[in-house]
C-alpha cells in the first residue's frame, strides 16, 4: 500500500496472464494477494474466481 | 546524481508514476527480463554439478572472507605491492576521487578512458575528473550510450537497458551529426570508430574490479566487448578501483565464481573475456601500462560489516540477477530508484551507505516476494535485510527517515501495535476477528467507512474487500472436530 502504483502495475500484468490461461479460479494461501487480485479481476470483469486455499479444501471436504 | 550520497528519494513517488506511465519502457523491461531469465535458467540447468551446492559454497567462501576481511585485505595489499601494484585506501568518495585525480595529474593526463565500473558511479568520479579539465570517455558500449545521453546507468550490468535501438540510433545521429544506418551492427561499428580514437589518445585507463585475489595480489576484471583489454593495455597508467568487499582468498576460488557470475548475470556460460592483472610491465619492451594502481574504497562498507544482520549485503558479486528477476524493477526500471545501485541489491546497499534518512523509501519498494533471494548466487537473504532496515527506519528515531516515510510510519505504527496485541492472545484474536468481520461486512457493501478511514479508500483503489459469508473458519473447524469424534 506504500506504492499502490507499483503493486497495481504488478497485479495488472498477473491478471492479464491469469485471464489468458483460461482457468476457472485462482487459488492462493495469502489473503492480501488474493484480495488484490480479486479486485483487479473484478475491475476487468473477468469470469475467473478467486479462492483461498481453505475455501478450495472446504469445497472438497465431505464432512463439512 | 553525482554519487551514491545524492539519492533522489524525495522524488521517488513522482519517478515511479512517470516510469509506470512509460509504456515503452515497461515493455522493453519485461522483454529484457524474460530474455535474460530464460537464458539464465538454461545455463544453470545445463551446468555439470549441483547449482544449489555451488551457491552454498560461494556463500560460505564470501561469508568466511568477510569475517577475515582485515587479514585478507592486508594480504592482498602486501602481495599486490610485491607485484608492483600501488595500493591506495580511500575512506569515502571524496578521498577516492582525489586519489584518482592526483594519480592522473601526476601522469599529466589530459584524456582518460574507462571500462564499465559501478564503484566509479558510486563515488561520482567522472564529474571530479572533468571538473579538473580532463576528458573522460566510457568505452563499454552501454556506458558510452548513457554517457553521451547525459544519463546514469539504469542497471548494474546492462546500463542502457532502458533504451530501445531506435532511441539509441536517434541519439547517435544527434551526437555525431551524421546519418547512420539504424541496424545494430552499423551502429556498433560507428561507436567502435569513435572509441578507437579515444583509446589511442588516452593517457590513463580506469577499470572496476570483479575479484581481488589475496593469495596472489592480482585482480580479475570481466568483460564482453574487448574494450577493457584496450583500456588496460594502451594507456601508460592503469587505475583499478574496488570496493573493500571484492576480495577472495585464493586464485582457485575463481573456478567456482567464474562458473556462477556469467550464468547469473547474463545467462552466459562464461563472460567473453576474463582479464587477470598481476602488475605493470616489467620490461620497457613489453606491452601494457608502466604504472598500475589499486584504489580500495570503504564508503560505509566497514560499518555494514559490523552489523551481523546486514553484513551479507557485502557478499554481493554484482551479477544483477536480482534486478532481472524483480517484479518491482520490471515495472519501474532502474532510474526511478534514484540511486546509483537500483533494484533489490540497491535497496539494501544504498540506505546504510547514503544514510537511512536519504533513502528511507527504498526498503519499502519491495513486495518481499523473495525471488531475489532465490536467484542470488551467493544466497543473500535480501528480504531479511529489507525488513531489518524497515525496522530501524520505523523505530523511535525520526531522524532516520524522510518526511514522507515519517508520515507513513506515524499512520501505521498504531495499527500495527493493535495488530500485535490481537495476535498475542487467542481471546483478543477472537474479539478482533469479530470486529473485523463487522467492518468487512460494512466496507464490502458501502464506501461509508472510507470517509473516516482514509487509508481504507487508498487500499480499496487496488483491492476488493471480501464479504464475510457463512460461519467462521474457527467454528467450522471445531464442528468438524466434533463430527470426527
Amino acid at each position: 500500500m506504500t506504492y499502490p502504483e507499483i503493486s497495481g502495475a504488478m497485479a495488472d500484468e498477473k491478471v492479464k496472464e491469469i485471464d489468458a490461461k483460461g482457468v476457472d479460479a485462482v487459488v492462493s494461501c495469502d489473503i492480501s494477494c488474493l484480495m488484490q487480485l480479486e479486485g483487479r479481476l473484478k475491475a476487468t470483469r473477468s469470469a475467473v474466481k478467486s479462492l483461498h486455499v481453505a475455501q478450495l479444501l472446504a469445497e472438497q471436504d465431505p464432512e463439512s | 546524481m553525482s554519487s551514491i550520497h545524492n539519492v533522489r528519494s524525495r522524488h521517488f513517488k513522482q519517478d515511479i508514476r512517470s516510469a509506470i506511465a512509460d509504456v515503452e519502457l515497461r515493455g522493453a523491461l519485461a522483454r529484457a527480463q524474460e530474455q535474460v531469465n530464460s537464458k539464465r535458467s538454461k545455463a544453470v540447468d545445463a551446468i555439470a554439478g549441483d547449482w544449489e551446492s555451488m551457491r552454498e559454497k560461494a556463500r560460505s567462501i564470501k561469508a568466511w572472507t568477510l569475517e577475515h576481511l582485515d587479514e585478507q585485505l592486508e594480504l592482498f595489499e602486501s602481495n599486490a605491492t610485491r607485484n608492483g601494484i600501488k595500493v591506495h585506501w580511500a575512506k569515502d568518495p571524496d578521498s577516492a576521487c582525489s586519489l584518482v585525480k592526483d594519480i592522473c595529474s601526476q601522469a599529466d593526463a589530459r584524456s582518460v578512458i574507462k571500462s564499465k565500473s559501478m564503484v566509479t558511479e558510486e563515488i561520482g568520479l567522472n564529474a571530479v575528473l572533468e571538473a579538473s579539465g580532463m576528458e573522460v570517455v566510457e568505452s563499454d558500449l552501454g556506458e558510452w550510450i548513457v554517457q553521451i545521453a547525459g544519463e546514469t546507468p539504469s542497471h548494474i550490468v546492462a546500463p542502457a537497458i532502458h533504451r530501445s535501438r531506435k532511441s539509441v540510433h536517434a541519439l547517435f545521429e544527434k551526437t555525431l551529426q551524421r546519418s547512420i544506418p539504424d541496424d545494430a551492427e552499423s551502429m556498433t561499428m560507428v561507436a567502435r570508430e569513435v572509441l578507437r580514437k579515444a583509446f589511442l589518445r588516452a593517457d590513463v585507463g580506469i577499470t572496476g574490479v570483479n575479484y581481488l585475489i589475496a593469495e596472489t595480489g592480482s585482480f580479475l576484471v570481466l568483460e564482453n566487448e574487448g574494450n577493457q583489454r584496450l583500456t588496460t593495455s594502451l594507456p601508460r597508467v592503469h587505475i583499478a578501483i574496488a570496493g573493500l568487499e571484492k576480495v577472495l582468498p585464493r586464485l582457485a576460488d575463481l573456478d567456482l565464481f567464474l562458473r556462477m557470475i556469467g550464468r547469473s548475470g547474463t545467462g552466459q556460460v562464461v563472460t567473453t573475456y576474463q582479464n587477470l592483472f598481476s602488475g605493470p610491465k616489467q620490461d620497457p619492451a613489453e606491452d601494457g601500462p608502466e604504472e598500475m594502481h589499486m584504489v580500495l574504497v570503504d564508503n560505509g562498507r566497514s560499518e555494514m560489516l559490523a552489523s551481523e544482520r546486514r553484513r551479507q549485503t557485502l557478499q554481493c558479486i554484482r551479477c544483477g540477477a536480482c534486478l532481472n528477476i524483480c517484479p518491482v524493477y520490471r515495472q519501474i526500471g532502474g532510474h526511478a530508484y534514484g540511486s546509483v545501485y537500483p533494484g533489490p541489491i540497491g535497496s539494501i546497499f544504498t540506505p546504510p551507505v547514503a544514510g537511512l534518512h536519504q533513502a528511507s523509501q527504498l526498503p519499502y519498494a519491495s513486495s518481499l516476494c523473495g525471488a531475489c533471494r532465490d536467484v542470488c548466487p551467493v544466497k543473500i537473504d535480501i528480504p531479511a535485510v529489507l525488513l531489518d532496515l524497515r525496522e530501524e527506519i520505523a523505530g523511535d528515531d525520526a531522524q532516520k527517515r524522510d518526511a514522507e516515510t515519517d508520515l507513513k510510519v506515524r499512520r501505521e505504527t498504531p495499527a500495527f501495535r493493535h495488530w500485535a496485541r490481537a495476535m498475542h492472545s487467542p481471546t483478543r484474536y477472537r474479539i478482533a476477528g469479530f470486529f473485523m468481520r463487522c467492518a468487512a461486512g460494512i466496507a464490502s457493501r458501502t464506501t461509508v467507512l472510507d470517509r473516516f478511514i482514509p487509508p481504507l479508500a487508498a487500499w480499496r483503489s487496488e483491492r476488493s474487500v471480501p464479504r464475510p459469508e457463512g460461519d467462521t473458519f474457527r467454528n467450522r473447524w471445531k464442528a468438524r472436530g466434533r463430527q470426527a469424534r
